[in-house]
């Protein structure tokens, strides 16, 4: 029962192996659990392994069921790509910040139909598998995610996209022309961009300088793709017509440029009534009247204007501001807000003499007269323009419109046109390129040159034949007595501008110089027409007319006035222009709405995207064609031809998608469900829990740091996670191993290990404890794939130190051939030719080299990546490697109370390791939470259960839609229609998604309704959605099992999609199957077994210590059976750990505190001699083995913690010299002479040498004495540690001591790395040694004489120590066998007890309620004791924490009036369930049955039937798959 | 690795379209059939998947009845050797295929119409090879000779599943 004030809830970070672990042991104990992982799915590291050592077991088969456990679990919150980012309070009552990062994609709504994949434009590398893929920017991370839902991965924005003042969506658009979606390409620019057409040809595009492509080659060319996209999109193009009116406001806008269009289609979209009002007769403004047809054609214009308009923009030509109407009237006439665009339209005049001359004209007007040729505008233009046929123009001006006029003075037939201006080349203010396209057409330039004067002659009265002015048109007959222009006199321009960088410019005089023309037009400068100024009422001007707006709002001094474009700013961009029009927009929108007009806006434009580390082929960029400049100066033919489609498209693969995700938005189109949001934001979510528990795992090296080995480099060396990509069957290559440089084969395959591992130079001083076994499965996965094959392990010591590892090399090296080579690998060249790549490394003293195919790096285990700030957050230390920091004694506690750290972030570890520690962690969690248990999570409750069984069968089916996965391909309404008709049907429907949330409460009102009583739902697999059905049943008061689903999309509409005729019979097919067996349906109920909430645990040693403590922490009873008489176990005769700490301190402090346990009841020198009942209610016999006393203890859990001791050698003189002793006696010894007590215990102590205070002078220690031997083929895990522990002991008592290490592998994993380095640094001599020539010892005249071949050099090696100290094995205890048979729990050939799974089940048994922990399992050090035992308390408490259980659903049952009792159940049963009762016929228990059906498969007389699986039921699954239909 | 065809034969419509039942293990292949499915792999439509909880639940009597209602093959299909959920439910499995062939052989069917397949939940490309090398198969055998419309014939005047 909860107490009152204690939490019960628990944040786990971190969703691999341990935290999943954590998670599920927690909330399987009544804990509320909230799992937070940045990936976006659960399943961490695992998910990527192909298989799993050392049992080859497929590692996805093994986390599946454990993933969708964890996805679906009522008291587990899941947050994906969310991280920890505060933990305040303390242990018991912590609030947690957790920081969840947008998926953009709904979670909830998502049904991972994966349409949206089929449309996203943007590959990017497959994280998932390691880049040697690529996957689209909305991915599921991989295809059996949990949860089972999409998310898109996004940058920061593409620089082009955040240069560009419209932000037009660049990589969008470029996206969709790389795979020659033009049209798709085109709306998309058009979302910001209402005129690509014409950007695409005129806009300056200061995008371009700033894309990250131009820092690797040259920037992509995104204006030219912008043209591209409209130039081969609008063919395809459809006009989505009008924009409905939703708001009753009307606007006015007063310009129909680029601003003033831009805005109003901004309104018209937005649902208001729009009218654009402008002086001349068609929409454009400057992209009409001020742009050269040879850069832009008319009739690109023409379109995007209509295309504006036809959008449902009003336009009123002909009316001029201030003339025609005013903004008085605007209002008058019920415009709510009016917008100011009308542009600069004004050529600057200079006050020059002569500047009134005939033959002197302003640029802005002469083009605007030539833009009216070749349209209905033709006699107006004509009307304004001089004739300059054969004339000799002038321009002077050296910006964008002189450089234009020049152009289009010489395509009106000038014979000579020159351009003066005040600038150097370099300074002019025209875009460089035209300047270029006006000199290859023949214009001159003279620059740095100002002007003084027009230099004029009277205009003779009567025009003669010969003079040039005389015919120029444009003065009327009335104006005959000005002078006629002849030329500008300039003067030399010594500087432009000032320091500060102004424009200032200094004419130096006495330079006069008279440049000769016969028109003469000054391009110098735009300027307001003020005419305008009479129409504004109440809307300010700055000098030169211009209107003074808010620079952020563009509100003017009039109240509901907004002025955007060229008549706030002045000249500009076109692309300014839209800008500003985009932004006058959205405050009518403000203003109109009533809401604040500068909330959120104006505010600095975030960083760019970096340019991405991908890989990427340097290419130029294309180029488009230009006209041939000789041609084109005589007529306006558009002198740039674009891109050619292809290459559009190639040029478009050349961005480099800096943004990942694009936003092209195709997957919002696609998705029925609208389960994608693009605006979507961070969030941070605040919880209270009581403890944490970090699980972030581990990270690899990056093996690029490991230079040597030309990872990066040559293409045929990869990592071992890149070679298990390569070996996976949903890996890249479908599990066919290739080399990466040319897709063939390899035949010889080298493993290099410890890279990035016990390498100080890589900051790694540790081993990673799970490389030699990797790479060693990987050898052996790769031989099984391809045979011929052949791989080579380059290592410096196997470490096969843990349960069944040590044959598991041995089949490598002898079954599979796979060689072990023990060497240092000093280098990997690559044969440039043939790709392959030499190694050179060093064996038997010499150097070597070997060609190989492939090279597999056996990367290191690094900390996780967000380990400083996980750890920052959390509040917790790191040690010097980087992994939390813990106690050694303690391993799961971090430094701050309530913390707790589980699996690879503790220090490197394997698998069952990490599901060990997970679960020991879930366990000190709910120790320190002991009250809180059940308090937040809240069992639902259900409508009581309609009795069905006498009713007949009225079935309702629901066929799914699916969005278009399923109705894309069978046709649904046939399906509905077919069903309607079969028997027992009673209501057949479909809907879009059965699986949303309306549906199931339509589903539970047609229940009700048509009073259904079994349910066929037609959809998808029962794996993801038959728990959601079942539960919908239970909610409409049905029994659960009623049920039944036919799978007509993963099995038959995604697999059969070119066939939908076969795809709508299979559906038919697979829907009458399931009715078929729906009707013959029972309800199952699972009945409540009471559970005696006691324990017993099963040995006195650390791990059976710690785990009564844990059981009476969480507030159960325990019984506690040694069979010793003394607690403690082997532990009594260990003093240190390798680091020094006090085992004794530490055992008697864990003894006094069982001890004082009220909860835990010790029963010493006793054994169990009787075994019976089940999980929840077992009944133990022990006995007393002084008394011969025996007692039933009855209890609902069983924990094994028999531990293991030390064998006895028999070898080495071991038992004939005192000299030899075990490694325990020899550490006895040590600490005895430490604390000066002499030297002798069990009188072998003594012996020749031995002075200084009782210490040897010499010792030789022998590894591996028992161990890895026929007989006894496994790895004893600590004599290694042990014996460099006691070489170090000893050379810190007696440094002069001289100390020999015989070996065959070092194997100090993990952290224990550093006393290796340790002991070599003091002086250790190692050597090693072959199995098959082993140490030799006798007693030569008196002295103990080790005679040894080094391994390492061939050479001979006579010692003469003073002790031999053998590592003797670590044996099973005495009485784990007889045990074992008794608990029928099974051991292995070694005798250590087997656990269910040994990868993902090391703490359970297969029978149920039965866990397993400490050297009972297998040898290992006290830390790793004491967190399994936490761990197999965790196991427990999910049914220790239950007053009752469940029992019953799929389980088997016996018919005894059938059972003749021939015992081929009690045989099958992988269980051991069946009994023969007192009635004499075979019993199963439903809480111990698992439910697999094996017995009733197997039984003769067919008297035992799988519940729900019963020959009757799928003998009408299968009869109703074939029923011939009569129509 | 046989290729996976997109439909069972080329060309033109085929007389012949096997029908055949797979018994799926919840744990292995019927994720795989899922797995091919979110794959989009494509193999004939010529599969009906009955899912059990283990391949060692699937006795002889309900491969016969397969049979007896008109299949023309069928076949299990369990974990890899090694790898079931429920330890040796498998190997089960595999024996009693084995003896059913034999009856098959006897009784005049073919034991090749039966067959036992291994395969792991992350294979799905496996579970399409599975459905084209059965279909191949049953296409090379012909329809099963216990086919006869007097059997559904049977079952219709029995009532059974039959549409109203």
């Amino acid at each position: 029962m909860p107490d009152d004030k204690t939490s019960g809830t628990v944040l786990v970070v971190g969703a691999g192996i341990a935290g999943m672990q954590a998670a599920l042991d927690l909330a399987d104990g009544g804990y509320a659990v909230h799992l937070v992982t940045t990936d976006p799915s659960v399943g961490g590291r695992m998910t990527q392994l192909d298989k799993t050592f050392p049992t080859n077991d497929c590692a996805m088969c093994l986390l599946g069921p454990k993933m969708t456990d964890v996805g679906r679990h009522p008291n587990i919150t899941l947050h994906t790509c969310s991280s920890l980012v505060r933990l305040e309070g303390e242990a018991g009552d912590f609030e947690a910040v957790i920081r969840e990062e947008p998926r953009y994609v709904s979670v909830k709504d998502c049904t991972a139909c994966g349409e949206c994949e089929q449309v996203c434009p943007v590959e990017l590398p497959d994280r998932f598998n390691v880049g040697l893929k690529s996957r689209k920017a909305i991915h599921k991370y991989f295809p059996q995610a949990v949860p089972n839902a999409y998310l898109i991965s996004k940058a920061d924005r593409p620089p082009c996209r955040n240069t560009c003042p419209a932000g037009c969506n660049v990589q969008g658009y470029t996206a969709l022309i790389a795979q020659g979606r033009f049209a798709e390409a085109l709306a998309v620019a058009r979302r910001r961009i209402p005129f690509p057409g014409i950007c695409g040809r005129i806009c300056h595009h200061p995008c371009e300088s700033e894309c990250n492509r131009g820092d690797l080659d040259e920037p992509v060319a995104i204006h030219t793709l912008k043209r591209a996209a409209f130039d081969f999109g609008r063919a395809e193009a459809t006009h989505p017509g009008p924009a409905p009116t939703t708001r009753k406001e009307k606007v006015a806008v007063v310009g129909a440029g680029p601003a003033g269009l831009t805005a109003a289609l901004d309104l018209v979209e937005q649902g208001f009534e729009v009218t654009v009002y402008d002086a001349e007769a068609k929409p454009g403004g400057m992209l009409r009247y001020g742009i050269p047809r040879y850069r832009l054609p008319v009739e690109v214009v023409d379109e995007e204007t209509e295309w504006v308009l036809r959008r449902g923009v009003r336009f009123v030509g002909g009316k001029r501001l201030g003339e025609d109407l005013t903004v008085d009237d605007l209002f008058a006439q019920g415009f709510g807000a009016v917008v100011l665009a009308v542009g600069v339209q004004k050529g600057r005049a200079l006050p020059l003499e002569g500047i009134d001359a005939r033959g002197v004209y302003l640029g802005m007007e002469f083009l605007r007269a030539a833009a009216r040729l070749g349209t209905d505008e033709e006699d107006l233009g004509r009307a304004e323009l001089p004739d300059l046929a054969g004339k000799r123009v002038l321009v002077v001006g050296g910006g964008n419109v002189a450089v234009d006029t020049a152009r289009t003075a010489l395509r009106l037939g000038a014979a000579e046109v020159q351009m003066v201006c005040l600038e150097s080349r370099a300074e002019m203010p025209a875009h460089p390129w035209e300047v270029e396209e006006a000199l290859e057409e023949g214009v001159v330039i003279h620059n740095s040159w100002g002007p003084k004067r027009v230099v004029t002659r009277p205009t003779p009265a009567v025009p003669c034949a010969c003079g040039a002015a005389g015919a120029a048109a444009g003065p009327s007959l009335g104006e005959a007595a000005r002078p006629t222009a002849v030329g500008v006199e300039m003067l030399r321009c010594v500087r432009v501008f000032d320091e500060q960088g102004r424009f200032d410019p200094v004419l130096e005089p006495g330079t006069e110089r008279l440049f000769c023309a016969d028109v003469v037009i000054f391009s110098v400068g735009q300027a307001v027409d003020q005419g305008f100024a009479r129409g504004l009422g109440g809307v300010e001007l700055a000098r030169g007319g211009y209107v003074v707006a808010d620079k952020v709002t563009l509100a003017t001094a009039r109240q509901g006035v907004f002025a955007c474009g060229d008549i706030v700013s002045g000249p500009g961009s076109v692309v300014g222009a839209i800008a500003s029009g985009h932004e006058a927009a959205e405050s009518v929108r403000r203003y109109l709405d009533g809401v604040d007009l500068a909330q959120g806006r104006g505010l600095p434009k975030p960083e760019s995207a970096p340019t991405p580390r991908r890989p990427y082929e340097v290419r130029a960029r294309e180029r488009e064609a230009a006209a041939d400049p000789a041609e084109r100066r005589r007529d306006f033919r558009e002198v740039l031809g674009g891109l050619t489609r292809e290459q559009a498209v190639a040029e478009a693969r050349r961005c480099l998608d800096c943004g990942d995700c694009c936003e092209c938005l195709q997957c919002v189109e696609k998705c029925q469900k609208k389960a994608i949001d693009h605006e979507a934001r961070p969030r941070e979510v605040a919880v209270r829990v009581g403890a944490v528990i970090l699980a972030p795992g581990y990270e690899l090296f990056d093996a690029a740091e490991a230079g040597e080995y030309g990872y990066g480099v040559y293409p045929n060396v990869v990592t071992s996670m890149e070679f298990e990509r390569l070996l996976s069957s949903t890996g890249p290559t479908k599990g066919h191993v290739e080399r990466p440089s040319d897709g063939r084969p390899p035949r010889r395959v080298a493993f290099i290990q410890c890279v990035g591992s016990r390498d100080v130079s890589c900051d790694a001083e540790y081993c990673s404890s799970i490389c030699c076994m990797y790479s060693t499965k990987e050898a052996i996965i790769a031989r099984e794939h391809d045979p011929d094959i052949n791989v080579t392990i380059f290592y410096l010591d196997i470490r096969a130190y843990g349960k069944n590892f040590d044959r598991y090399v041995e089949s490598a090296r002898e079954t599979y051939g796979v060689r072990f080579v023990r060497s240092f690998v000093s280098g990997v060249r690559e044969d440039p030719a043939t790709r392959n790549l030499i190694i050179t490394y060093v064996e038997g003293g010499e150097v070597k080299t070997e060609e190989f195919d492939l090279v597999v790096l056996a990367v290191g285990v690094r900390p996780p990546w967000q380990a400083r700030e996980l750890a920052a957050a959390a509040g917790i230390e790191l040690d010097e490697y980087g992994f939390a920091r813990t106690d050694e004694l303690e391993p799961n506690r971090t430094t701050r109370p309530g913390v707790f750290v589980a699996g690879a972030f503790q220090w490197p570890m394997d698998i069952p390791e990490s599901v060990m520690n997970g679960s020991a962690a879930a366990a000190a969690a709910e120790h320190l939470l002991a009250g809180g248990r059940g308090r937040d999570v809240r069992p639902k409750v259900y409508p009581p259960e309609r009795d069905v069984s006498k009713e007949p069968p009225r079935v309702g089916v629901f066929v799914c839609r699916c969005g278009i996965n399923i109705a894309a391909v069978v046709d649904v309404a046939e399906v509905v229609e077919y069903a309607a008709r079969l028997p027992g049907v009673v209501h057949a429907e479909e809907s879009i998604y059965t699986c949303s949330q309306d549906s199931l409460k339509h589903i539970k009102e047609v229940i009700a309704e048509k009073g259904l009583n079994r349910l066929v739902v037609s959809s998808c697999t029962i794996r993801t959605h038959q728990p959601l059905f079942r539960e919908t049943l239970r909610e409409a008061g049905l029994n659960q099992f009623l049920f039944e689903m036919a799978n007509i999309r993963d099995q038959c509409s995604w697999v059969h999609r070119t066939d939908e005729r076969a795809a709508t019979a299979k559906a038919k097919d697979l829907v009458r199957a399931a009715v078929a067996k729906v009707r013959t349906h029972e309800a199952l109920h699972l009945s409540e077994v009471p559970v005696v909430q006691k324990a017993l645990v099963i040995g006195g040693g650390p791990a059976g210590l710690t785990a009564a403590l844990e059981i009476a922490g969480m507030g159960y009873d325990v019984c506690l059976v040694e069979r010793e008489h003394e607690l403690g176990g082997n532990l009594r005769r260990v003093r240190r750990t390798a680091s020094g700490a006090d085992v004794r301190a530490f055992l008697e402090d864990l003894v006094r505190r069982v001890r004082s346990s009220p909860r835990v009841e010790v029963l010493t020198g006793t054994v169990v001699e009787d075994f019976a009942g089940h999980a929840g209610h077992f009944r133990t016999t022990v006995r007393s083995r002084a008394t011969g006393g025996t007692r039933v203890l009855e209890h609902g859990v069983t924990i094994v913690a028999t531990g293991a001791r030390e064998s006895v050698p028999t070898e080495y003189l071991y038992g004939q010299d005192p000299r030899v002793l075990t490694g325990l006696e020899f550490e006895e010894l040590l600490e005895a002479a430490a604390e000066g007590e002499g030297t002798t215990l069990h009188g072998r102590g003594a012996g020749s040498g031995a002075g200084d205070g009782g210490l040897p002078s010499s010792v030789a220690f022998i590894q591996c004495v028992g161990s890895r031997e026929p007989g006894r083929r496994y790895c004893s895990r600590t004599c290694c540690t042990e014996t460099l522990k006691n070489a170090l002991r000893l050379k810190a008592l007696r440094p002069d001591a001289q100390v020999w290490v015989l070996y065959r592998d070092i194997r100090s994993y993990g952290v224990l790395e550093r006393y290796y380095r340790q002991a070599r640094e003091a002086g250790v001599i190692f050597v090693p040694y072959d199995e098959k020539a082993k140490p030799e010892v006798a007693v030569e005249d008196g002295d103990l004489v080790v005679r040894v071949q080094d391994g390492a050099t061939g050479l001979g090696l006579t010692l003469r120590p003073d002790r031999l100290v053998l590592a003797a094995a670590a044996v099973p205890a005495e009485g784990a066998r007889e045990l074992g048979t008794l608990l029928k729990v099974p051991l292995n050939e070694d005798g250590f007890f087997l656990e269910t799974h040994i990868k993902l089940g090391p703490m359970d048994f297969p029978s149920n309620g039965i866990y397993l922990c400490g050297a009972g399992h297998s040898p290992k050090f006290i830390a790793e004791a004491v967190y399994q035992a936490r761990g197999a308390v965790a196991r427990a408490a999910t049914i220790l924490s239950r007053t009752h259980m469940l029992a019953g659903g799929v389980v088997a049952r016996v018919d005894e009036s059938k059972c003749a009792a021939c015992l081929t159940c009690v045989r099958v049963c992988p269980f051991s369930v069946p009994k023969i009762n007192e009635r004499g016929v075979a019993e199963i228990n439903p809480v111990q049955c698992m439910g697999c059906g094996s017995c009733s498969g197997e039984c003769p007389a067919r008297a035992i039937q799988l519940a729900h699986y019963k020959d009757g039921q799928l003998a009408a699954k299968v009869a109703g798959l074939y029923a011939k239909v009569s129509d | 690795m046989s290729e996976v065809k997109s439909r069972v034969p080329d060309g033109a419509e085929p007389e012949f379209v096997p029908k055949i039942v797979a018994f799926c293990c919840y744990y292995c292949a019927y994720s795989a059939a899922d797995l091919a499915g979110s794959l989009r792999l494509q193999y004939p439509p010529t599969i009906r998947v009955i899912e059990v909880p283990c391949s060692g639940k699937v006795d002889p009597v309900i491969l016969l009845k397969a049979f007896e209602e008109g299949a023309d093959g069928v076949y299990v299909a369990g974990c890899l050797e090694g790898d079931c959920h429920f330890l040796k439910g498998n190997f089960r499995a595999k024996k009693r295929v084995a003896a059913v062939k034999k009856i098959l052989d006897q009784i005049g069917l073919d034991g090749r119409r039966l067959e036992m397949f291994n395969l792991s939940a992350a294979m799905g490309t496996r579970f399409a090879e599975i459905a084209v090398e059965m279909t191949n198969r049953i296409m090379e055998l012909g329809p099963s000779p216990i086919r006869p419309e007097a059997v559904a014939a049977r079952r219709a005047a029995q009532g059974e599943v039959e549409p109203r």
